[in-house]
């Protein structure tokens, strides 16, 4: 146990100095933070179309008003920060490893070698236009639909924001982690990324055997709709329990088939 | 070697430059189709709630093929040269264009149109399926010149498409670092040409003052040429304007060019 706490917390604290040299760097060329504010905010005017087309037709999803569908909406600009601060650059940059052959000098560290390709790099500009936006649509959903400020209700929040940080990381993982196998990768992070924007809505304007494919195959429906669902009354703790223990199921698998690509590693390029 | 020969050949190079990614065309197609079907579901939703026959003057039917067929053109006119330009610039790449007798523009608009023949024909595929579902469901009314005035004015929308970015491209020539630059640029483009959502959701005095702008031109009029949206005046009107626009850029596209060309100073090569 003690032994576990000690690991946590290296890690831990190299993830800090991680941040801490990220920013350091990305202060060094303030030029490009600012553009990648800029380039996130287009993206962010092209999502918020969407909220137009919501109020402009007065939309109720399953008897949720615009208002309250806010607060998917808003949970998934969170999500799509939380990804392109934490985890795009690095896993558009672990196909790079692989094919320049970078990823031996990782293998010589002494840290885990998934926690070094997939966390070294954390960007603090792209997440800043989506995390701040997609708060305020996430407090005006809440205040809107009278949902009580409890500690209970913030408390089971964070934690279904936790399941789908969990979430986004092993399913946007997998493209990067098919390139051991195959070199060229890009139109496969360009399809996850479309698919990705399905998660825009409520998971309720699907027919039923996508919403099943997208709960239980593919966990994609769980990153942005429990989160609301849990606000609105629509879930119980137990489904919450459950999200969470399937997350962590989940990052298990993506663990040992990392461990698994990183066996047929040959070093071809080096 | 004669100008005939010289262009046949870039043409040709175009043309082999997109057959050698065919995989990632056909995936990206797959890609396109994505966005295209979460916007059926939520247009569907939409309708469904509202139970109203049409909405932003589009019947139900109507949405999802304006949607369909705007997804398929603005992949169709997509440019892909906006970095190859910047870098010429940037690393003097364009250097040897200069000194040579091929002029940089000609080559970069035949190699892009030779890019663009093999989509233009599996898009005409693809419409050519659409069309007969549509028409088969009675959501199209399928009149023979408005096939032929959308296949015009979808030359149309790639030439002005084409202009419009080669102007911006001039940009490269003052900033040194554009890639950022090119990605804001293409994504507002797009949505103000109707790649998104049909214009109409901005409302109508946004309507209005976009027709006083080239971007209508590249996605939503060829598409509501083809839908049946746009009457038989305004087609033949809404064509004169796109070949105004085309004009008007390609006279840019010289002006700006010419006026940047004397700051490039040549660096590497």
């Amino acid at each position: 146990m003690f032994h576990t706490m000690r690991i946590a917390r290296k890690y831990m604290t190299l993830y800090g100095i991680f941040i801490k040299n990220c920013l350091i760097a990305q202060m060094e060329f303030r030029g490009n933070f600012i553009m990648s504010l800029l380039v996130e905010s287009v993206y962010l005017l092209a999502k918020l179309l969407y909220v137009l087309v919501v109020f402009r037709t007065d939309l109720h999803v399953n008897g949720i008003p615009p208002e309250g569908l806010l607060l998917f909406i808003g949970m998934h600009t969170v999500a799509t920060g939380m990804y392109v601060g934490l985890f795009f650059t690095n896993f558009m940059k672990i196909p790079e490893y692989i094919k320049d052959g970078s990823l031996d000098l990782m293998l010589t560290k002494p840290v885990s070698l998934q926690f070094m390709a997939s966390l070294r790099y954390v960007d603090l500009a792209l997440p800043i236009p989506d995390i701040v936006v997609g708060f305020v649509m996430i407090s005006i959903g809440w205040n809107a639909m009278d949902i009580p400020l409890t500690f209970l209700h913030f408390a089971g929040f964070v934690l279904l924001l936790v399941v789908s940080i969990v979430i986004t990381y092993c399913l946007m993982i997998i493209p990067a982690l098919l390139s051991f196998w195959f070199v060229q990768t890009g139109s496969l992070f360009e399809m996850a990324h479309s698919v990705w924007d399905a998660n825009n809505f409520p998971m309720a304007i699907y027919p039923a055997w996508i919403r099943r494919i997208g709960t239980f195959v593919v966990p994609l429906f769980l990153i942005t709709n429990f989160g609301p669902m849990f606000l609105l009354g629509q879930l119980s703790w137990l489904y919450a329990a459950m999200a969470l223990i399937g997350s962590l199921l989940l990052f298990v698998a993506i663990r040992l088939l990392w461990k698994q690509a990183v066996k047929g590693y040959s070093s071809a390029s080096s | 070697m004669n100008r005939r020969r010289l262009y046949k050949a870039i043409f040709s190079m175009g043309i082999q430059h997109s057959m050698e990614y065919r995989f990632h065309f056909f995936l990206s197609l797959l890609g396109a189709a994505f966005p295209i079907l979460v916007q059926y579901f939520i247009w569907t939703a939409v309708y469904r709630y509202s139970g109203q026959a049409a909405l932003f003057s589009y019947s139900y039917g109507q949405i999802i093929l304006y949607t369909i067929l705007a997804g398929l053109v603005s992949k169709l006119i997509a440019t892909q040269f906006e970095q190859q330009i910047a870098d010429d610039i940037k690393n003097g790449g364009l250097n040897k264009y200069l000194i040579k007798p091929v002029s940089y523009f000609g080559y970069r608009l035949v190699s892009f149109l030779g890019q663009k023949v093999i989509y233009y024909g599996i898009t005409a595929l693809l419409l050519i399926g659409i069309i007969w579902i549509s028409s088969a469901r009675q959501l199209l009314d399928v009149q023979a010149v408005r096939l032929t005035l959308f296949a015009f004015t979808l030359w149309g929308a790639l030439l002005l498409n084409f202009l419009i970015v080669y102007c911006i491209c001039a940009i490269a020539f003052y900033l040194h670092e554009i890639s950022y630059f090119f990605v804001i640029t293409s994504l507002l483009i797009n949505i103000l040409s109707g790649g998104m959502f049909p214009l109409e959701i901005f409302g109508e005095s946004v309507v209005k003052a976009l027709q006083f702008t080239p971007f209508p031109y590249t996605i939503y009029f060829p598409v509501n040429v083809l839908s049946g949206k746009t009457e038989m005046a305004a087609m033949y009107q809404g064509l004169l304007v796109q070949g105004g626009w085309i004009l008007l850029f390609f006279w840019i596209s010289r002006l700006t060019w010419r006026a940047s060309m004397k700051k490039y100073s040549a660096v590497g090569g």
